[in-house]
């Protein structure tokens, strides 16, 4: 179904769906109510400059706005309405209805315009040195990416009467992106020579699930079951790589290092394989005569990649405990941990090795001339077991005075294969905190929250920054006695991170609510740092401020105004050649 | 797996121990010598909130929907027998008269019907009120972002930086990753990995793949600012920034170019506009000019020594 014609369907829905319900109005008055609500607009935007940049998911140009709030309520049932519709590619639509209260069905469909911007690469233009080159070539220059986005959803429910304790529920999600993105591919050895090209994209993912529910005063036991199914088309684009030629002389007399070239003809590039993930799930609560919350779950995924034949799996177990007690229920307790493992199946890359063509190094492959072996086995850095524990206690003293919270959060990531430190695959951290949050005076709302964390092995990279302090200057790879590529990487000695090994988050908030008018003044601060690498520091600070107004003179006006600032310091070691880290 | 793993689920078991030697209270709602009238007697005296409540879900719903217990007016402000004979506002629960009231009532159908985690949420620890958000006596509750700004301003203003995901043009809302009733790590509405929430719109990117990004595999807000950011597609930080926190420049970056304003590369004659600082702008602008596969790839890179895991196509 094309865009236009959803269009015309929707309109027809919103007008036709009220239209039916007051003709039944009419003929059975009593037991019909409907109220509507419908604003009819005119929009217009115009855009100097690049679209994308801030008019990311709007049309531009002039039209019509329509938008609708309709609710019918009948003896059988209710239907209820609520979009709003720019363009054929711009509308969202909410759709609930009722049947006796035993069926019930809530149902979404959004569309929108999602501009991705053209990269035109120009960065890469003419850097040479004797003639060893990065260029470009934008194959598309006049090609304006973007996708049509469109997500129909629906979830609906079967409550029978005569068993109300069971509840049935299934849904479908269809999601698409349909449309035309920026494709870039490289190729190595006579340049860096970078080309930009169109990807068609028809992006479908659909999930199916159904849940039974079966509730009680004793609380509730629910198993579910979903599975999705991701598919691109085409799920690769067609490139040819150029010839791999000697930078200096752009003959074949050189070791060949590539994989492929112009002579093995056009390679199939950008997949993206079709995947299929299921999920199945089964959790429950138990509300005990004694106060007590406890509720568990099991989940178990899989996703698999159909190219590939790569299998990822997921097992996840949940238990949380949480209380209200003594006097006025003032205490309150929660805990909740979480155990769960991923593991990703190995898969073995063997690496294409030509020979040289031509030259002293001709008939020889990369590795017999370095002697390098290329091909490895990849161990999925996915691959791990995780704990985690939340854990909060409060007091509530009384209204005035709020409640005092006081919180601990726990984590262990124990990864299989990836190492944040030298020999160490395991990250612990934890999280303290307390948080006050009351209402001192009529009319008044405040929160406070400090937070300290630490980690120890925070997610870091090892070997992956260049350190004039540690690695010996390497000469030119241009040069006959230049080290080789792989001898850069052994260069990178130095830990490289983003990630935290201690942090403090800090919150305050305070609201004034009058009778027709509020305001509210927020501050949020996190600073965090990681002194721990071998050789490079790291460090980022955010915060915030904020005052809202928000004032409402008249049952059906009003009006709000905000403003908020925003800091952040981003402290990191770029290291050589262009800085000295 | 040591011992230690289990320390939390140990000092957990210590503390339910001690709490749960605590006897439970709950408040009392006034029943005694009441009964129920139906919400039309209510109307009798109430007409303007008939009017408002005309359209709203508790005076649709039924009795079987919540296991047997009494819908409409009286479903939440009790028996109102007593209240209509001798017209006392005390004799019908009020739920402005006391905090916390209003929780408990809306518990009462509402935790074995779809907000069975509130009591165990961050918002319901914080007594955040049922009332905070929804507008019992309206047909319908408020836009779900209008009700979170009150309380969040600093996220919502985040929404409007350049970057963003499409909140402010009405095509998500907050609920859309977040379910402010759950209680799960950022009240996120995913019961798996942070990252699986995203899979939910970006499945392209899961995977699994062949040729990996580690920081991909850990988590997303490594490199993306969920609620919006000044660089591009959310990113934390833009680029190369972003990169080089992890990651060391491309060992061309360090050379000089020529400062001849032509060149002849591969034949062509080419402008050089970029002059020495060719090669320090070619590979240290934007890092996804090349690596283009940067949440992962099945299609190895074209250079031997790099064993296919530049995540260039």
């Amino acid at each position: 179904m094309n865009s236009k014609m959803r269009y015309l369907l929707t309109v027809l829905l919103i007008v036709l769906v009220p239209g039916a319900l007051l003709a039944q109005e009419s003929e059975s008055e009593t037991t019909t109510r409907t109220e509507s609500e419908v604003e009819i607009g005119v929009w217009d935007t115009s855009v100097d400059g690049s679209p994308d940049l801030v008019l990311e998911y709007e049309p531009d140009g002039t039209g019509p706005i329509i938008k609708a709030d309709i609710i019918s309520v009948m003896e059988k049932g209710s239907v209820d309405y609520e979009g709003e519709i720019l363009t054929s590619n711009n509308m969202t639509n909410d759709l609930g209805f009722d049947f006796n209260r035993v069926f019930r069905s809530s149902n979404l469909l959004n569309i929108m315009l999602h501009r991705l911007g053209h990269e035109p690469l120009d960065h890469f233009q003419a850097v040479t040195n004797h003639g060893r080159v990065t260029w470009e070539t934008d194959n598309n220059p006049d090609s304006e990416y973007e996708i049509d986005y469109q997500l129909f959803e629906t979830w609906n429910e079967i409550q029978p009467r005569g068993m109300s304790n069971l509840t049935f529920g299934f849904g479908y999600r269809d999601q698409r992106r349909d449309g035309l993105r920026q494709q870039t591919a490289v190729s190595h050895c006579d340049a860096c020579h970078v080309e930009s090209m169109d990807r068609p994209m028809n992006e479908k993912t659909t999930d199916i699930g159904a849940d039974l529910t079966w509730a009680g005063e004793w609380g509730y036991v629910r198993a579910g079951y979903k599975t999705r199914d991701y598919s691109d088309s085409p799920t690769s684009i067609p490139y040819t790589y150029d010839d791999a030629l000697h930078p200096e002389l752009r003959t074949p007399l050189f070791d060949n290092r590539v994989q492929y070239d112009l002579q093995s003809g056009p390679q199939e590039i950008d997949f993206r394989p079709d995947t299929t993930k299921d999920t199945f799930g089964v959790d429950g609560l138990w509300a005990s005569r004694t106060g007590w919350n406890l509720a568990a779950e099991g989940i178990w995924s899989e996703t698999k990649s159909d190219y590939e034949d790569i299998t990822s799996d997921y097992n996840g177990y949940l238990l949380s405990l949480n209380k209200r007690f003594g006097e006025e229920r003032r205490w309150g307790f929660r805990w909740r941990g979480r155990a769960y493992d991923v593991s990703v199946s190995d898969f073995f890359v063997d690496t294409i090795e030509q020979v040289g063509i031509a030259g002293p190094q001709a008939g020889k492959t990369y590795r017999e001339i370095y002697d390098f072996d290329p091909d490895f086995n990849r161990q999925s850095s996915r691959n791990r077991d995780v704990i985690d524990s939340k854990a909060d206690v409060s007091y509530r003293f009384n209204r005035t005075l709020g409640t005092l919270r006081f919180l601990w959060d726990y984590e262990s990531v124990d990864r299989e294969h990836f190492q944040v430190a030298p020999g160490t695959t395991k990250t612990t951290s934890n999280e303290l905190g307390v948080s006050w949050s009351a209402r001192p005076a009529k009319g008044w709302k405040t929160n406070v929250l400090l937070k300290f964390g630490d980690a120890s092995d925070p997610f870091n990279g090892v070997n992956t920054q260049y350190s004039i302090l540690e690695s010996s200057p390497a000469g030119s790879p241009f040069a006959p006695e230049a080290a080789q590529y792989f001898e850069f990487h052994d260069a990178r000695v130095a830990e490289g991170t983003a990630s935290p090994e201690s942090w403090t988050r800090f919150q305050a908030r305070g609201t004034y609510t009058g009778n027709t008018a509020s305001v509210t003044a927020n501050y949020r601060y996190w600073d965090g740092d990681n002194t721990s690498g071998d050789l490079t520091d790291w460090s980022r600070m955010n915060q915030a401020a904020s005052v809202t107004l928000w004032s409402s003179p008249a049952p059906r006006w009003q009006w709000y105004a905000g403003y908020t600032w925003n800091d952040s310091t981003l402290d990191t070691v770029a290291t050589v050649p262009l800085f000295d880290g | 797996m040591s011992t230690r793993r289990y320390l939390p689920f140990l000092v957990a078991a210590v503390l339910v121990l001690a709490v749960g030697a605590v006897p439970a209270l709950r408040a009392d709602i006034p029943m005694a010598d009441n009964a129920y009238i139906g919400s039309e007697a209510c109307f009798d005296c109430h007409d303007q909130a008939e009017l408002n409540m005309d359209f709203n879900i508790h005076m649709r719903i039924e009795k079987f929907e919540v296991l047997g217990r009494e819908v409409g007016c009286e479903g939440c402000h009790g028996p109102g027998k007593l209240h209509m004979e001798e017209s006392d506002p005390a004799m019908i629960r009020s739920f402005a008269a006391e905090e916390g009231y209003g929780e408990q009532v809306c518990m009462e159908c509402h935790s074995t019907k779809n907000l069975y985690e509130w009591s165990a949420s961050t918002h319901s620890i914080e007594q955040v009120e049922c009332q905070t958000c929804h507008v019992m006596h309206k047909a319908k509750t408020p836009d779900p972002n209008k009700a979170c700004v009150a309380c969040h301003p600093d996220t919502v203003a985040q929404m409007q930086l350049p970057s963003h995901h499409p909140v402010r043009e009405g095509q998500m809302s907050c609920s859309s990753c977040h379910d402010p009733h759950n209680s799960r790590e950022f009240m996120l509405k995913t019961r798996m990995r942070k990252a699986d929430l995203c899979y939910t719109c970006h499945q392209a990117i899961e995977g699994p793949w062949v040729f990996e990004h580690a920081p991909v595999e850990e988590d997303c807000s490594i490199c993306h600012a969920p609620h919006g950011s000044v660089a591009n597609n959310l990113l934390v930080a833009n680029e190369p920034t972003l990169c080089l926190q992890c990651h060391d420049f491309h060992f061309h970056s360090g050379y000089r170019a020529s400062d001849d304003l032509e060149l002849e590369i591969g034949g062509i004659e080419r402008e050089n506009p970029w002059g020495p600082q060719g090669f320090n702008i070619a590979f240290t602008t934007n890092c996804t000019g090349c690596h283009s596969h940067i949440h992962g790839s099945d299609s190895p890179s074209q250079t031997t020594p790099s064993s296919g895991r530049g995540l260039i196509p």
